[in-house]
């Protein structure tokens, strides 16, 4: 990820959705979910019937932004999350909206890049990214 | 990461395969990480890295309702939009964003979910 784009995330993933940006999500999507992606609340759930998400299993959100769709999934599955993203403030921020739905304690958060994982091998039950790439 | 017979899912945006030229400069500059990414489609590609089961579910029809939402909708709320970002980048991104509507219906960039698991 370049400074410039690196920069320009880290002030939208610092701060939570504004007045604008939410009545933009309920035009688009009909939710007030904090999406910040192409990623519809359906196609969250057919990515949480794909990996088979439940109680009990570990997933991991590469680029993770404000939380979305992990959140949402931790929420509607019962799994547990790892999210990790870039740029600073994406993990805090992920990590109150985590609280907010009542996940906290099946979400922890950190700063990492996608190429330099801090994760042993045989970690995790699954792995998402979504528009990261 | 993953442990034997887990499974790998993303959804991503990308440039068709097979594009002429001129496409493949217009969607590089709506969307350089995009297009530039690799030029090889991801499946071969998830397939190289040792994954099995790979699937692909084309996601570009609604991709195409969504962008095309998203252009209204920033229109709509520009005036609350437009502060949120640095001078000139609110506008400068409706345009591509306006200009990607008719790349996607034409093919020329794709949506889709890939899922794939580990050995």
């Amino acid at each position: 990820m370049d400074e410039q784009r690196r920069k320009r995330y880290e002030e939208v993933y610092r701060r939570d959705p504004t007045d604008a940006e939410r009545a933009m999500e309920r035009d688009v999507f009909g939710t007030d979910e904090g999406i910040w992606s192409y990623t519809t609340p359906a196609q969250a759930d057919a990515l949480a019937r794909e990996l088979k998400l439940r109680p009990g299993k570990l997933l991991l959100d590469v680029g993770s932004g404000r939380g979305w769709p992990s959140v949402y999934l931790a929420r509607t599955t019962g799994c547990s999350v790892v999210a990790t993203d870039v740029p600073a403030g994406s993990p805090h921020t992920a990590a109150r909206r985590a609280g907010g739905n009542g996940v906290a304690t099946r979400y922890a958060s950190l700063r990492a890049s996608g190429t330099h994982l801090p994760f042993h091998s045989r970690t995790f039950d699954a792995v998402i990214h979504t528009d990261v790439l | 990461m993953l442990k034997p017979h887990g499974r790998l899912a993303f959804c991503t945006i990308f440039a068709a395969q097979g594009l002429s030229a001129a496409d493949r400069r217009l969607a590089l500059r709506l969307r350089p990480l995009s297009v530039s990414w690799h030029n090889l489609p991801q499946r071969e590609l998830l397939a190289r890295a040792g994954f099995v089961h790979v699937r692909e579910t084309d996601l570009t029809a609604e991709f195409l309702r969504i962008a095309r939402l998203m252009v209204e909708s920033q229109i709509r709320h520009a005036d609350g939009l437009r502060p949120l970002k640095p001078p000139g980048d609110f506008d400068r991104d409706l345009k591509s964003h306006i200009q990607e509507v008719p790349l996607i219906e034409r093919g020329v960039m794709r949506r889709a979910l890939f899922v794939a698991e580990r050995p």
